[in-house]
């Protein structure tokens, strides 16, 4: 089937069968491989996206329900200069790096709807799995920009 | 090696590479912040080559190659930077590229030779080459500037990338130097004398923001799994989920009407599939059904090798066999005060983040070949591929890609992902992308096999101990995770073997105990097994140290000053007393804490663990660990704490809920819901404290976890009296020690 699907801003088209996962759809049909194949249970979270600016967990998402909606991958928040971006690479987050674009796709998520969360609120929402260990930075990459939107 | 195409399409990764006119090729480029503009690779074209670990272009851009693989533990950035350092080379006009894979040329002296990144060697084995080679580099440009000026190059001196005449005040920088510079035939001979003195370093010891973060946080670094070349197809294999096993019988199903789907390969191993798109790949995959060959491995069940296990260990005996063990036994017979324990671990899975895959490109009627792969042995992949294709290792082109982890997955000999990437790709003559999915990387996996320790000990009347002995059971990885590793030992003269980073330490920190005796036996199990993070180190500790801990608690001793009781060495006596005052010790109060001490390739690390128990549930909570490390010159002191707080998640992880069973020689597990690891919520507090040392640096990566498990216990056994003799420490086991 054609699909027609609106990834960072642009319009794409895609031929692919409706259950396909939007996880393939957006790595291998369109070339967008910042978002990853963890674990394809929606478990790990690696493959983390927003769809109509929430998270979506991409490897549990048919192209068919995100067809003609608004999906955001760590391309097009990269192109936005998002704020995470820059505390985790002023916290030095990443280690083999493989989860940090699911790992910032979800941290945008949770600020979006709650600017200053408290740390049991972080690891409340980021169930992402990263098998470094670089939850600690994590927590001091989200809060440092929770810090940076609350400076007066 | 060939050189190869430019497929990619992110402009940063680059085919370029300065030492191709001697014909090698590089893998990829990382630039350097800043990333804009001037980060782009040199482009001039007379380029002055010192050695081949850097380049030095007339634009005054500096290449320097990391042999090591980078899977998050920093080689990227940390080995560069020791070139530099003695290069005195400025940090902002240094490039990074993977060097070739040659281990005549890059393989690590501190590990036989060979390329291979793993074991916390790294650091410690290039370290001392990479220092002299930085050097050699800079000597090349002060010789070729004082021959310019017409002075002693003993008047000349260096600021960052810039040679300086300081009596005339003239300056040269590098890239002007190396612009009229011809290579000497013999490149100067560079002593231990010549280098910096510590005190001096201005990169070593002083932290640089990671090279690798920048493109790791916006989704451009590139691993195999993201490698997508023109008329690329998908693959998937079904491979035996018992060791050894043959396909009898295959039943393709629908396999073949599953749209995209192209080809359903029968392999002397089981059978691949090939198609249009990953999802035709996967789901075909789903369709086929195959017979297995009933092998050894078919009966196997981890519960009753546990059990076999603890038997063997408690049968392993030499009593008598030598003048030592004899000694032992006096000792242990001696003794006032008894002690005998047992312990045992189960099987456990790297789970590294990404899945096993590889890109590979079999051309010319399967005469040449291009890889793309993630490996912690880049040259035994080159050597398993050159067999499977049956065509020289000249003809095999390998780009390393970023590892999305390794923890030892990606570093045994086998490289079976990248025998079905090539089988299949020489089939159907196109690049081919092979993933396995979570599932074939769970039942296709190689893991740390169970264990089991049998421990003694005697402790004389003013409490020392004076006879230890620690037997343990369990498989020998080596045989089938590193059968090249074998015949290179046996190969090898006593020289390369002591200078291994394994040798070099060995004894560093030890306790006195008086007599010991370590036995041990390998029990070749028919299933698969592989390296793993902290390897067999990581059980014997978790064994060694929790027995220490008990005989302090009956002895009614400070689990603390009974070990320094035992520890001579300064560096380990510091560490115990560190990670006291970090974890305030001494007012542990109402708190329940467990201590532990390790000394490993000298990597000498002590640990703290608070612990909580929810008495429903089972669950064991961690909200602080404390760990006070000496891993040498901390070369990057923020990656070396990083790297500590990776080890300690890992470790803690694998201490609490992981666990691999077999049932008929197959894997019970499959994917994260049913092996569970720890996530953010279960983090402790990790507060890390790394010494300052002078000491050559040793490794960190694998180490550092090694006493989380035990600590973990101990302070399981002050809170309630309960000792866990057993890893993991899931709920179910400790609602039975606590009933």
């Amino acid at each position: 089937m054609r699909f027609t699907l609106m990834v960072n801003g642009n319009e794409k088209t895609v031929e692919a069968a409706s259950n396909t996962p939007l996880l393939w759809v957006l790595r291998e049909h369109i070339g967008l491989t910042g978002t990853k194949f963890g674990c394809g249970i929606g478990m790990c979270m690696a493959c983390t996206v927003h769809l109509n600016g929430e998270r979506a967990l991409s490897c549990q998402t048919p192209i068919s329900d995100a067809a003609d909606q608004e999906i955001t991958t760590i391309e097009g928040l990269a192109a936005t200069q998002h704020a995470l971006l820059g505390a985790w690479v002023e916290e030095q987050v990443p280690q083999c790096g493989y989860c940090q674009p699911g790992m910032i796709m979800n941290a945008a998520d949770l600020l979006k709807k709650n600017e200053n969360p408290s740390r049991e609120d972080i690891v409340t929402h980021m169930r992402n799995i990263c098998r470094c260990g670089t939850y600690p930075r994590v927590i001091r990459a989200i809060e440092r920009v929770a810090t940076e939107l609350h400076r007066p | 090696m060939s050189s190869s195409s430019d497929v990619h399409t992110d402009p940063r990764i680059s085919r370029r590479g300065f030492l191709q006119a001697a014909g090698l090729t590089f893998g990829f480029v990382v630039s350097l912040p800043p990333r804009d503009g001037a980060a782009s690779p040199s482009t001039a074209s007379e380029t002055l080559t010192p050695n081949i670990w850097v380049n030095i272009a007339p634009d005054g851009i500096i290449t320097i190659v990391n042999p090591a693989v980078e899977m998050g533990q920093g080689t990227m950035t940390a080995l560069p930077i020791i070139v530099a350092e003695e290069l005195d080379a400025d940090w902002s006009d240094v490039r990074i590229e993977l060097s070739p894979s040659d281990d005549e040329l890059y393989g690590n002296p501190g590990y036989m030779g060979i390329m291979r990144t793993g074991a916390s060697a790294t650091l410690a084995g290039y370290y001392d080459t990479l220092r002299l080679h930085g050097a050699q580099a800079r000597r090349v440009l002060l010789n070729s500037a004082a021959a310019s000026w017409g002075v002693p190059v003993e008047e000349l001196a260096t600021e960052p990338s810039v040679v300086v005449h300081e009596r005339t005040g003239r300056r040269l920088t590098y890239g002007e130097v190396a612009g009229f510079t011809t290579m000497p035939s013999n490149p100067p001979d560079i002593e231990p004398g010549d280098l910096k003195d510590p005190a001096e370093f201005r990169l070593i010891g002083h932290d640089i923001p990671r090279a690798d973060i920048p493109d790791k946080v916006d989704g451009t670094a590139q691993y195999s799994i993201d490698v997508r070349l023109p008329g690329m197809l998908y693959a998937t294999v079904l491979r035996s989920p018992v060791r050894g096993a043959l396909p009898e019988q295959v039943s393709e199903g629908e396999a073949r009407k599953i749209p995209g789907v192209l080809e359903v390969v029968r392999l002397p191993y089981g059978v691949g599939v090939v198609s249009e798109t990953i999802e035709g790949a996967l789901a075909a995959s789903g369709e086929i059904e195959v017979e297995w060959q009933q092998v050894e491995g078919s009966t196997f069940d981890s519960d009753a090798e546990l059990a076999a296990q603890a038997r063997r260990a408690r049968e392993l005996s030499r009593d008598g066999a030598s003048q030592e063990d004899r000694e032992v036994e006096s000792a242990l017979a001696a003794a006032p005060h008894r002690y005998l324990s047992e312990y045992s671990t189960e099987f456990v899975y790297q789970a590294q983040m990404e899945p096993l895959n590889a890109v590979a490109w079999v051309k010319e009627d399967g005469q040449r070949a291009e890889i793309w792969a993630g490996s912690q042995t880049p040259t035994y992949l080159l050597r398993v591929a050159a067999k499977t294709l049956e065509i020289p290792i000249e003809n095999i082109t390998l780009h390393r890609m970023y590892l999305g982890g390794g923890f030892g997955r990606r570093s045994d000999i086998r490289h079976e992902y990248v025998v079905d990437a090539l089988l299949l790709s020489r089939e159907v003559g196109k690049p081919v992308k092979l993933v396995w999915s979570r599932e074939d990387d769970v039942r296709y996996g190689h893991f740390k096999p169970s264990s089991a320790h049998y421990l003694q000990a005697g402790v004389d009347a003013r409490d020392r101990v004076t006879a230890w002995e620690h037997r343990s059971v369990s498989d020998n990885v080596q045989a089938q995770a590193d059968t090249y590793i074998r015949e290179l030992r046996s190969r090898l003269g006593p020289e390369t073997l002591n200078a291994t980073i394994f040798s070099r330490n060995r004894g560093l920190g030890r306790y006195d105990f008086g007599h010991r005796r370590r036995q041990t036996e390998n029990r070749a199990l028919p299933v698969r097994l592989g390296w793993m993070r902290g390897v067999s180190t990581l059980l014997n500790e978790f064994a060694a140290e929790s027995f220490i801990d008990e005989i302090a608690a009956d002895r009614g001793l400070d689990p603390i000053e009974f070990r320094l009781a035992h520890l001579d060495e300064p560096l380990a006596r510091s560490v115990l007393k560190t990670v006291a005052e970090m974890a305030k010790w001494t007012d542990s109060g109402d708190r329940a804490l467990g201590v532990s001490y390790v000394s490993s390739f000298g990597c000498l690390m002590a640990t703290v663990a608070e612990v909580s128990v929810d008495r429903d549930s089972g669950w064991i909570r961690v909200p602080n660990i404390w760990v006070a490390v000496d891993v040498g010159i901390p070369v990057q002191p923020l990656n070396v704490v990083g790297q500590v707080e990776s080890c300690v998640v890992y470790a803690l992880s694998n201490a609490l809920t992981e666990r691999i069973s077999f049932k008929d020689g197959r894997v019970q597990q499959s994917n994260f819901h049913d092996y569970p690891v720890i996530t953010m919520e279960d983090t402790p507090q990790i507060h890390v404290r790394v010494a300052r040392s002078e000491r050559s640096p040793t490794g960190v990566g694998d180490r550092a976890g090694l006493g989380v498990a035990p600590a973990v216990a101990s302070a399981f056994a002050r809170l309630t009296g309960r000792r866990l003799r057993h890893m993991p420490m899931i709920p179910e086991h400790v609602l039975q020690a606590l009933a």
